[in-house]
């Protein structure tokens, strides 16, 4: 069975490095900051994109390295993070159209559904930049579109997906909500 | 405010690739609704805290696609889709996608076929009107 949202709490650990010139009054808070600072907007363990630190779950007790001085602290969170999944139904926003497809994004993730992907009815119309019908109905930039994920693969801080819009029940919403 | 209890379990992934099928190592999961996440985040941005540019965009995101603008309609939504016995990944997709009918539900979210055609309906309409008339 597939996962069907794309919003999950995650546990995640991770080893912070404290400076000396760090240690001392309000250790916790400088650790929780610089935690923040280090992981959000980044890509965690199984190509989840981290939105943000829920909670500190717990602090363990840091360790002097001999070498340097620092104090390494192991913590673990709950992460909030961001991850499409394949063969997911998602609303995306179109943010660009040309004759190879349609390029949408949700958030850091950046999804193409290919020309060959669009019903046969839409053909690209290069003036306009959008697609358009025989019967004057248009997929354009802003619209919301309704996709099917084929593929996905990590890029960066972000994805990369294909999608499709050519099964039932998918396909643009335009500005007024109404389906196109 | 998330209800507790959501969590994930992670196996680890040898592959480098995101698997095509989440639960070859996500066995055990809890979903988040479009509309809990766009409260979240408005909160978080309301505050003091500097986020990156990738929370600004996926802010905009949920900010546009959220079916739910207030923190009633949410609660609403979430207590007519916790009733319905369905996994967690369903519940959030019919409030994610809100579909208008049972055959378009049932083409999009696969894991509805438990639910009797009748109680489907009656959970999209009790949605549609939430969506509709719950506003403050």
């Amino acid at each position: 069975r597939e996962q069907l949202a794309m919003f999950f709490l995650l546990p995640m650990t991770k080893t912070m490095i404290i400076q000396p010139k760090e240690c001392g009054p309000h250790l916790r808070q400088t650790i929780e900051n610089k935690l923040h600072r280090e992981v959000q907007g980044t890509m965690g363990v199984n190509f989840c994109h981290i939105v943000a630190v829920k909670n500190i779950d717990k602090i363990g007790k840091g360790k002097i390295q001999d070498e340097t001085g620092c104090a390494s602290f192991t913590i673990k969170y709950t992460a909030f993070v961001f991850r499409p999944i394949k063969n997911q139904v998602v609303d995306t926003i179109v943010n660009g159209i040309t004759g190879d497809g349609i390029f949408c994004q949700i958030g850091p993730a950046e999804i193409l559904v290919g020309k060959e992907s669009v019903p046969e009815e839409f053909t690209f119309d290069e003036p306009t930049k959008t697609f358009s019908s025989h019967n004057g109905y248009r997929i354009q930039k802003g619209d919301i579109l309704r996709v099917k994920i084929e593929g996905i693969s990590p890029s960066g801080i972000g994805m990369f997906a294909t999608a499709t819009i050519k099964d039932d029940f998918l396909g643009a919403i335009g500005m007024d909500g109404k389906w196109i | 405010k998330f209800p507790e209890g959501y969590f994930l379990l992670l196996m680890d992934l040898p592959d480098a690739r995101i698997p095509g099928s989440v639960d070859e190592h996500l066995p055990t999961a809890s979903s988040l609704l479009n509309c809990e996440v766009a409260m979240y985040m408005d909160r978080l941005a309301a505050g003091e805290e500097k986020f990156p540019e990738s929370f600004g965009s996926l802010l905009e995101y949920v900010r546009k696609t959220n079916k739910f603008k207030s923190q009633s309609a949410v609660d609403e939504a979430l207590n007519i889709v916790d009733a319905s016995g369905l996994p967690h990944f369903a519940r959030a997709s019919l409030v994610n996608l809100m579909p208008e009918t049972v055959e378009e539900a049932r083409a999009l979210i696969p894991d509805l076929d438990s639910l009797p055609d009748d109680d489907l309906s009656h959970i999209l309409t009790n949605l549609k009107n939430t969506q509709n008339f719950v506003t403050n």
